[in-house]
């Protein structure tokens, strides 16, 4: 009797382990081949694929000896890295069978992100599925099962509002300067102050291809170095309030303690911007732009903390998606363990075939000789026939189960390999 | 036939409020399918729209505008056909819900006061002139009903935004720009059909009315409306001005078109009175 494989993942995610820990169990893009290798060669491991994040140090196995795995796994993570010894063994879990399939779809969907349905996840699962291909410990049941966590996860972005919206103050501001502009190509954006923040704006505007981006800074120093590293267009401190009146854009993101946008001084020149209005967004703490901006006819002005109830707003409204995402999530799980349970049941029919096959083999050797050569044909024909009979009912209705998915457990499979005592053939698949 | 029409009267309306109804999920909702139904429903309702229309113009024997009530039936199915025609070339299906509750009101109110002319009627109502004439000037207010939905959306999206809200409408309807654009693209077509409508009005005025005034109420009002319009359109292209200003010119189109569809069409004027 074969010994039962299942799959497995055991790891450690930020939910349960803080970055002090993870960051002593992550494993590089350059040690991850070696590890792969060395895993695999682990007993009662078949197959095994690592998905190491900065969030996530994740296994996933086909494995005999399922009961001993977990402690397994942490004594091979150990002789990677001997901290995690110190580590507090419950910050690690380990989930196997459907649970074990259901966390992995839930992962790629973003659903199990810190940031629920990040979109980098799916790439980050795709490539930790290629590199154990490249080494070779990926195999027929964890091929399937990541082509299908990957399907998962494409489906729950596309059929949900999970990955949608907003959720960095930087990517807020663009996708309000996407609610007002259509097209960015022709618009112009002024960023004020060349620090951090101001960097980010302009990568996330650059992305949108926004047509001109200017930048500015009380440092001219800083926004030249900035300028240079992102191709961007540099406006002398001193005169870039004369340049405002074309600019659709104007984000300050400076530190200055004081306004450097007022009502008096420039309210006149911000106002008049013909059809569209002028998208004024300060993300500076303390404020860039004086509030009575606000109150001018055809300028809109947003702050922080406006940006920051855009994000929440987004966030809020993935969360209410998890229902519909974890539906999705479902149907795949179901759809893979179908797909499971029909390379149970082929092996099984090539094997009670064999079985019965081998047993009228050597039934028949035994009178050989002691008829003739057309008595023997004759009994060939009969023993074949029989064995056509007997088979042909089970036969069918295993083939009915498989293409059906339904009606037939693993363990009805065990039950039938038993009662004719076949071996495992999984393995001549 | 005429109790078909009058069958098909009466599903109207409900097919444009369910239509309705299913664009209203799609936005609120934010649910894909409902999107993809929504469009559905509303073709099926547009042909069902269509069949009516011949069915009325073919047992009637004449082209239905011959009351303000018919004439508004024939303006829900221009506006519900230049709506599937915009969601057929933008992609976009969130503006749907905005204009199609528009669409209900005039088909509800249409067929709640069902009438039309029987017997005897001036045979110009089956000249081509006039087909022309009715054709231009209704393609003509349907874009400019459009215009002013589209304004209306501007005005929303611009208050939700200036306002810090981000909710709903933030979320689902289209940028401020695109919005602008569609609410002047709309009155430049409205303004085309409408400036056709009048120039071939004229032209009847010697066979068709008996006494014709250019001071008649109806004419006014359309003149009115026109200027309105040709204002929006001179504000974007010439002027420059803010894209409020111009959703709330077409606003102010869309209550002078609503008043002479109603009070001026049914108390004030004989001009266009064909019975």
């Amino acid at each position: 009797m074969d010994v039962p494989s299942e799959i497995i993942a055991f790891g450690i995610s930020h939910h349960v382990a803080p970055v002090e820990i993870r960051e002593r169990v992550a494993i590089t893009d350059n040690e991850l081949p070696e590890v792969l290798r060395r895993l695999a060669e682990e007993p009662g491991i078949h197959e095994a694929v690592i998905l190491s994040t900065c969030n996530r140090t994740e296994i996933y196995a086909f494995a005999s000896e399922v009961h001993r795995q977990r402690q397994q796994l942490l004594a091979f993570l150990t002789t990677f890295r001997p901290d995690v010894a110190d580590a507090n063994e419950n910050v690690f879990y380990f989930y196997e069978g459907r649970e074990a399939v259901t966390h992995l779809f839930k992962v790629a969907a973003g659903m199990d992100s810190m940031i629920i349905g990040e979109a980098q996840i799916l790439g980050q699962v795709k490539d930790a599925f290629y590199q154990a291909q490249e080494v070779g410990t990926a195999g027929t049941v964890l091929n399937k099962l990541f082509l299908f966590a990957i399907a998962a996860g494409k489906r729950v972005r596309a059929e949900t509002a999970l990955g949608r919206g907003a959720i960095s103050v930087a990517s807020a501001a663009v996708e309000l300067t996407q609610k007002i502009f259509r097209d960015l190509t022709r618009r112009k954006a002024l960023i004020i102050g060349a620090g951090e923040t101001g960097m980010l704006v302009a990568r996330h505007l650059q992305e949108k291809n926004v047509g001109e981006i200017y930048v500015t800074n009380r440092t001219a120093e800083r926004a030249e170095k900035l300028a240079q590293q992102l191709r961007l267009r540099v406006l002398p401190w001193e005169s870039f309030y004369d340049r405002l009146a074309e600019m659709d854009i104007v984000i300050g993101a400076t530190r200055a303690p004081h306004y450097i946008l007022t009502v008096e001084e420039h309210g006149e020149r911000i106002s008049h911007h013909g059809s569209d209005p002028r998208l004024l967004i300060d993300i500076a703490v303390p404020r860039d732009f004086e509030e009575g901006l606000k109150k001018m006819p055809n300028v809109i002005l947003q702050d922080i903390d406006d940006l920051q109830g855009i994000v929440a707003t987004n966030l809020e409204r993935r969360r209410q998606e998890i229902p519909a995402a974890s539906r999705i999530v479902d149907e795949e799980v179901e759809k893979f363990q179908q797909w499971r349970q029909s390379l149970q049941v082929k092996p099984t029919i090539i094997a009670l075939q064999k079985r019965l096959q081998a047993l009228r083999e050597a039934e028949l050797e035994k009178f050989k000789h002691r008829v003739s050569d057309a008595e023997y044909a004759h009994l060939e024909r009969i023993t074949q026939n029989l064995i056509n009979k007997i088979l042909h009912l089970p036969l069918v209705k295993l083939r009915e189960y498989s293409n059906n998915g339904g009606g037939l457990n693993l363990t009805r499979i065990d039950v039938i390999k038993e009662i004719f005592g076949l071996e495992d053939t999984r393995n001549e698949e | 036939m005429e109790g078909i029409i009058k069958l098909l009267n009466v599903v109207l309306p409900v097919l444009y409020f369910y239509t309705t109804y299913l664009y209203a999920i799609f936005f609120f909702r934010e649910q894909q399918p409902a999107g993809q139904k929504a469009t559905r429903m509303l073709h099926t309702t547009i042909a069902i729209h269509i069949v009516e229309i011949i069915l009325r113009g073919v047992y009637y024997r004449h082209f239905p505008v011959a009351t303000v009530w018919e004439a508004f039936s024939v303006i829900a199915l221009a506006v519900a056909l230049i709506y599937a025609y915009v969601e057929y070339r933008s992609g976009n299906k969130t503006t749907g819900y905005y204009i199609l509750i528009f669409v209900f009101f005039i088909q509800l109110f249409s067929s709640a006061f069902f009438d039309t002319l029987k017997g005897e009627f001036p045979p110009f109502l089956t000249s081509s002139l006039f087909i022309f004439h009715v054709s231009s000037a209704i393609l003509g207010y349907s874009s400019f009903i459009i215009s002013a939905i589209y304004g209306l959306m501007y005005l929303m999206l611009f208050h939700e935004i200036k306002q810090s809200h981000f909710g709903i409408i933030y979320r689902r309807l289209p940028s401020l720009e695109e919005l602008s654009e569609m609410n002047v693209r709309a009155a430049n077509i409205g303004l085309f059909f409408l400036t056709l409508a009048i120039i071939l009005g004229l032209g009847l005025t010697g066979q068709v009315y008996v006494s014709f005034s250019p001071f008649d109420a109806k004419a006014i009002i359309t003149y009115i409306a026109w200027f309105i319009y040709a204002l929006v359109v001179y504000g974007k292209v010439k002027a420059r001005w803010p894209g409020r200003v111009m959703a709330l010119l077409s606003l102010g189109g869309l209550a002078v078109i609503l008043f002479s569809m109603l009070v001026v069409n049914l108390f004030m004027s004989n001009f266009h009175e064909f019975k």
